[in-house]
């Protein structure tokens, strides 16, 4: 980042611009709150926590990547009476089994308490392992990461360690607003109302802040492709130079290095340098791809290969399927495009389900952040309309009357958020545990949509007011999760009168 | 097209946003707000507030799920689980730290957010180059 020389950056005398000040008191805000957050939630009780720690901790231990279990070798292993090693979870995080997809869980029992079970047998089935680390075909970066934080805190308890290392993934969330902030000032630059409400919505986001209180390699996705989004955003304004496009290269790489389902960004970097920088240069086009591809391919080919020398495929999830016996396919692809149910589940996953889908939220809470929803949807298209009819009597509003960048970009943001939705729609007809936290990536593109669509509603006179209130009511509804839900599940949810179900 | 090319070469630091356009009104540790806004401000700060130190609400969640509690029992109970759980005494004390200043800079946050002005058409700032 470059800095002006004669307006230096000081908090003193106040030099700051106001949009630099509100960007900057809001980091520290979501920072500490996130402290806060991290202490919240009951621990291990993320989505996958126990499995990430493991992954996080064969890694630091044995200097290895962990492997999910060949079913096969396996049962022909336990044939013979001595089953393969398997990367499990370790014996004494079994208390918290509850918060798992797949380990037998029945922590109270005398005869599981102290020998937790590693086998279970499915009538019809037979045999499968339980309890086994299977997270274990996720790419690295993460884990990597957190490896030194882990060896550094090797001689405390693993709880205390769990917590270290939910610490650790707040600086992801604070990229993850920054770059909300970046793309909005980039996208356009002098609007107060989305400076404030984009990055603010991405801030208390209560998921995406519940990804960033946790051990998770989600956090790793969504900050790099909130990074790579903001990327797009400037090159769309200033045609992809060359080394943006290496950058984007880079972080790409980096992305998939973080999480499988990254691979859906590419395409959208792809037809944002075709729309950026025009089909007809096809030259250019290609020096473009070179660029961004090079990087991205050299960071991201050793994991890929090493997922087909391993697994034989580019995902593993060949071998997940084969083992999560009951994770069976929700329906076609478009059943589930067209099922009310998978939408309003999703919808609920977007905004609560924590503690691994056991804390609901209530309908009266989902309908009041369904309707402004449903309202900045309309304002979308409202706004989509009055651009294409782009009316001469149009007020001087660059927001009304964007460049033909600015409309392109906003194509592309659309289109982010089309893919991020039909990617979980077709993992879903592999896989019933599809879930709303694989578009979470796409949550800058998402806020400032919605955003850009409320704003489209507002009267101009009204927007001070409007991004005051926009903003009260985030910080007032993660206020509300927190005393109603967060807190009271964190602070009974061991005791045993509680009753849970998987899967709510 | 030529609109484009002089807002490209700007940064976001040259550039006049109400807040530096005045000096007297760029020393100020905080931006004047009209008093409508004021108004609203000191009313989401209330309302907040009051909720947080006397009100109750319906538990979502865990063993108390449907019953109507006090928020000021909610955040004890939180805190007996942590001592529960062995969490020391700084410890607590850090969270409670945390939620507290979470709560003061959110009241900073607001106003600044309702501060903030769109900048004039012909300054508007970008931050080209900083990608």
């Amino acid at each position: 980042m470059t800095r002006s020389p004669d307006r230096p950056a000081t908090l003193r005398g106040g030099r700051w611009p106001e949009a630099t000040r509100f960007i900057v008191v809001l980091l520290i805000l979501y920072a500490v709150k996130q402290v806060f957050s991290v202490a919240a939630y009951y621990p291990f009780s993320g989505h996958d926590e126990l499995a990430h720690f493991s992954y996080v901790r064969t890694l630091a231990s044995e200097g290895r990547l962990p492997e999910l279990p060949d079913l096969a070798a396996w049962r022909a292993g336990l044939r013979g009476g001595d089953p393969p090693p398997t990367d499990e979870i370790p014996a004494e995080l079994y208390p918290y089994c509850r918060f798992t997809l797949d380990w037998y869980c029945d922590p109270d029992s005398p005869r599981w308490g102290d020998d937790p079970p590693r086998i279970v047998t499915v009538p019809g089935m037979g045999y499968f392992p339980s309890g086994y680390q299977y997270a274990a075909n996720h790419p690295p970066l993460y884990y990597a990461a957190m490896v030194p934080l882990y060896d550094a805190s090797s001689g405390a308890s693993p709880v205390a360690q769990q917590y270290l290392l939910r610490l650790a993934a707040i600086p992801f969330g604070l990229l993850t607003v920054y770059a909300a902030y970046r793309a909005t000032r980039s996208l356009f630059p002098g609007d107060a109302f989305l400076t404030v409400t984009v990055p603010a919505l991405v801030a208390f986001q209560p998921q995406i802040s519940y990804e960033a209180a946790m051990v998770n390699n989600d956090i790793v996705a969504i900050a790099m492709t909130s990074l790579i989004l903001w990327g797009v955003i400037a090159g769309m304004r200033d045609r992809f130079p060359l080394r943006l496009c290496a950058a984007l290269g880079f972080a790409l790489g980096l992305d998939l290095l973080a999480k499988g389902s990254a691979v859906t960004v590419a395409p959208i970097i792809a037809a944002a340098v075709v729309l950026g920088a025009g089909w007809r240069d096809w030259r250019g086009l290609l020096v473009r791809g070179v660029a961004i591809g090079i990087p991205a391919v050299l960071l991201a080919a050793p994991w890929y290969l090493f997922l087909y020398r391993t697994y034989g495929d580019f995902s593993g999830l060949a071998r997940v399927k084969e083992l999560q016996y009951w994770n069976a396919p929700m329906g076609s692809f478009f059943e589930l495009l067209t099922d009310p149910d998978f939408i309003v589940n999703r919808f609920r996953e977007t905004w609560g389900e924590f503690g691994w889908r056991q804390i609901h939220l209530r309908q009266e809470l989902l309908w009041a952040i369904a309707m402004p929803t449903f309202l900045a949807l309309v304002g979308l298209a409202v706004y989509a309309f009055m651009v294409w009819r782009r009316p001469s009597s149009a007020p001087a509003d660059a927001v009304m009357q964007p460049e033909p960048w600015q409309r392109n970009t906003l194509i592309i943001l659309f289109l982010t958020c089309v893919v991020a939705y039909l990617a979980v729609i077709q993992f879903g007809t592999e896989f019933a545990l599809s879930q709303a936290r694989y578009y979470f990536p796409a949550i800058n593109a998402g806020a400032l949509l919605l955003m850009l669509g409320l704003r489209a509603l507002l009267p101009g006179p009204a927007r001070p007011a409007a991004q005051g209130i926009v903003f009260g009511a985030l910080v007032f509804l993660n206020v509300a999760i927190m005393a109603a839900y967060v807190l009271p599940f964190t602070a009974t949810v061991d005791q045993r009168t509680v009753t849970w179900t998987w899967g709510g | 097209m030529a609109d484009v090319t002089v807002a490209r070469a700007q940064r976001e630091e040259l550039l006049t946003l109400p807040a530096e356009a005045p000096a007297e009104r760029g020393a100020r540790p905080l931006p004047a707000l009209p008093r409508s806004l004021m108004i609203l401000w000191a009313g989401l700060v209330l309302v907040t507030a009051g909720f947080l130190v006397a009100g109750r609400l319906r538990i979502g969640a865990g063993r108390w799920i449907g019953r109507r509690m006090p928020t000021r029992e909610v955040w004890s109970r939180f805190l007996d689980f942590l001592t529960d759980h062995g969490a020391t005494g700084p410890l607590i004390l850090t969270v409670t730290a945390a939620a507290i200043a979470a709560l003061v800079i959110a009241v900073l946050a607001l106003w600044l957010a309702l501060a903030l002005r769109d900048a004039p058409p012909e300054s508007a700032p970008d931050i080209s180059a900083e990608m």
